[in-house]
């Protein structure tokens, strides 16, 4: 979770235009009140695009937290993913 | 991945010091670096930021869909933001754009759009062509193409009467993996000809009207490949049909439209020779050593130069900047067997050891375009970052480190994107080298008077009609310099003006003995009770100061006299760049009659002043006045 983490901070900042401190772990969809659907949408499709994942529509309605996203894309191998 | 990350930290720290051009123009680097969402959101934000102090090209567009096109929005607006335009989108509510645009008071007019893109797609408008084709009967078979085609009509033709946006409409998308299988191709009524069919009468719709033009959204579709493109999960849940990867390339082709609707585009290209044109270094390597011909390494190059024609052949100038001992390039321009490009193709060429930035202001000097009309292709980073630094006008065209990519790069730039090409266009790369020649001669001529004798220029000026309607709202868009009033008219608003009774708009064409110029003017002209206004006099740069302004205003004297008026006047209204025409008014004797908010008025008295033709041009007008 240590090298995915920072990488969804950069993440989480660009799309809610906020600076990567703002963003822990714990940050999720009840205390960001920006993250809507739409943001939630285009969330996923950054996640698609900088670490080269699939996510399905089950997969989509649980990433509702920084922490289950770190978890997930561990879970995903993509820890050495690096960015092209 | 460090460069990208280098891009980001230079932004933020030109925004903190407030360098807002330096900032604007690392965010332009950054997402030529990067184009993706995260970089998208950034760009935006950062050009937030600093808009007020770095002005783009403002355009209004309203995107009408039948799908989810939400996150397009933001990358769309990052590649406009590079591309030097400001855009401010409308998106429609999902599947309505029926509505939208047949109800008048929609919120797709009150928004105004400067452009309207309808983006439907064929599962949308046409479900019985994207699944189940094969249990379809022939007459409901045929009932879905009239349906359909007449659907699109009423779309496009509502939308042409209530307004003068320009339109921009998809065509269908044929599927990956027909009903029919492989037959599908063979079959008389295939599901991919029924959509071919559906397609070729929407070009005939859009060529039937102005303003109208086809995103061919199947051919984007192929060409990053169909079962590649689709995300079919993510379209049954969110209604997204394209896929992550695939948003990018969607966006950059809806910018290939907006640049030259919005008018960011560029006239001339200026490529460097070693290592671009062919691999290696022609003063070291010589005409044995350098690569180019129709073998790998050397058919990189000359691809690219395969490129550089087509662009030449679509009009745009071509010029050379290169380090080089002028000798040892134009052996290899004249006489290496592998190049398709040659001299006679060059309008202006910069050999020399010179700084690349002093020679690209006097190409555009030379071939009397600003410098902001210039693109400039060098494969050397270093100079490519020179030329974005000191003369941030000019575009600096991206390039790959593989030659292998250099052509597909220079087909991928909006900037010589043209949504339509006259004739004229066509024959624009070799007016320019007919110009090398007529420079050669007037330095030959004794006088001036000798050199405009000897030129034997012709002048036709005649009411626009159905042919020259293109060129004439082309120029009107484009003519920057010689332009009294820069007044940017559209097609539709030029054809109003040609019917009106109080208007008239002329085209001014000019020959002289190297060749046909082509149309490279325009005169609107509206009569009042007493007066004869010019709302536009405009001349393209390559045939002013010859006594063709003389001629054409010659005219306009002679025209107000028949029509029993007793002045003829017209506004000069000063940009950054019309200083050409500044004195023109004056040194025909008009007099400032008024001033305002920068422009005067200026007007000849026809009862005691006149302006005749020079002797040394023929005119002929529409109007029978003739002058020998």
């Amino acid at each position: 979770m240590t090298t995915v983490l920072p990488r969804l901070q950069r993440l989480f900042a660009d799309l809610f235009a906020c600076s990567e401190g703002d963003i822990t772990l714990t940050t999720s969809a009840e205390t960001l009140p920006e993250w809507d659907s739409l943001k939630h949408l285009q969330l996923m499709l950054m996640l698609e695009e900088e670490f080269h994942v699939q996510v399905s529509p089950e997969t989509m309605e649980q990433l509702t937290s920084v922490e289950r996203i770190a978890t997930w894309l561990e879970e995903q191998d993509v820890s050495t993913g690096t960015r092209t | 991945m460090a460069y990208e990350q280098d891009f980001r930290q230079l932004s933020a720290q030109y925004l903190a010091q407030g360098q807002w051009d330096m900032a604007y123009g690392t965010l332009v680097d950054l997402w030529y670096q990067q184009p993706s969402l995260a970089t998208a959101h950034y760009v935006l934000a950062s050009y937030e930021r600093l808009r007020q102090h770095v002005p783009l090209t403002p355009c209004r567009l309203a995107l009408l869909r039948s799908f989810t096109v939400e996150p397009l929005v933001p990358l769309l607006q990052a590649a406009a933001c590079a591309h030097g335009i400001a855009l401010e989108v409308y998106v429609g509510a999902f599947n309505t754009y029926a509505q939208d645009i047949l109800d008048p008071a929609s919120a797709l007019y009150r928004f105004a759009p400067d452009v309207v893109l309808l983006a439907v797609q064929t599962r949308d408008i046409v479900p019985e062509f994207w699944s189940g084709y094969t249990e379809l009967t022939a007459e409901a078979h045929d009932a879905a193409i009239s349906r359909t085609v007449d659907s699109l009509h009423t779309c496009i033709t509502t939308l042409r009467s209530r307004s003068q946006a320009h339109l921009v409409v998809h065509t269908l998308e044929t599927p990956a993996l027909p009903s029919q299988g492989i037959f599908d191709q063979q079959s008389s009524n295939g599901q991919v000809g029924a959509i071919h069919e559906i397609n070729a009468a929407l070009r005939q719709l859009a060529n039937q009207q102005r303003g109208v033009y086809v995103l061919d959204y199947d051919a984007v579709v192929a060409r990053y490949g169909r079962i590649h493109w689709y995300d079919e999960r993510k379209w049954l849940t969110t209604r997204l049909p394209i896929s992550a990867d695939c948003l990018v390339p969607m966006a950059q082709e809806w910018l290939r439209f907006l640049a030259p609707l919005t008018g960011r585009v560029c006239k001339a290209l200026v490529v460097d020779l070693d290592n671009t044109l062919w691999g290696g270094v022609i003063g070291e390597d010589g005409m044995e050593g350098i690569q180019l011909g129709l073998e790998y390494p050397g058919a990189a190059y000359q691809a690219l130069q395969r490129v550089i024609l087509d662009l030449y052949q679509r009009g745009i100038i071509l010029a050379t900047c290169s380090k080089n001992n002028f000798d040892d390039a134009m052996e290899a321009l004249e006489g290496h067997p592998g190049m398709l490009l040659r001299p006679q193709h060059f309008a202006a060429w910069r050999i020399n050891w010179q700084d690349k930035v002093q020679n690209l202001r006097e190409i555009a000097a030379e071939l009397n375009i600003g410098i902001d009309a210039l693109a400039f292709l060098d494969d050397n980073p270093v100079e490519r970052a020179h030329i974005r630094a000191d003369l941030p006008e000019v575009t600096v065209l991206p390039l790959p480190d593989d030659p292998m990519g250099y052509a597909a790069a220079l087909q991928a730039t909006p900037v010589f994107e043209r949504l339509v090409l006259s004739d004229e266009d066509r024959e624009r790369g070799r007016y320019y080298a007919e110009q090398r020649q007529r420079v050669e001669l007037e330095q030959q001529a004794t006088s001036l008077e000798d050199f405009y004798a000897s030129l034997k220029q012709e002048v036709e000026i005649k009411l626009v009609d159905a042919a020259s309607l293109t060129r004439v709202a082309q120029l009107t868009q484009k003519t920057n310099q010689f332009n009294t009033t820069t007044h940017r008219y559209s097609e539709q608003q030029i054809s109003a003006m040609a019917e009106s009774p109080e208007w008239d708009v002329y085209s001014v064409r000019v020959r002289d003995r190297f060749g046909d110029n082509g149309i490279v003017g325009v005169v609107i002209v509206h009569d009042g009770e007493d007066a004869s206004d010019i709302d536009t006099f405009l001349l393209s740069c390559r045939v002013i100061s010859r006594g063709v302004e003389t001629s054409i205003l010659s005219f306009l004297v002679e025209r107000a006299r028949t029509r029993q008026l007793r002045q003829v006047q017209g506004w000069f209204l000063p940009t950054k760049k019309n200083a050409p025409a500044r004195d023109c008014y004056a040194e025909h004797h008009l007099k400032a009659l008024a001033e305002q908010d920068g422009g005067t008025l200026w007007a000849l008295d026809l009862v005691t002043q006149d302006i005749s033709c020079p002797p040394w041009i023929r005119l002929t007008t529409c109007e029978g006045v003739l002058s020998q």
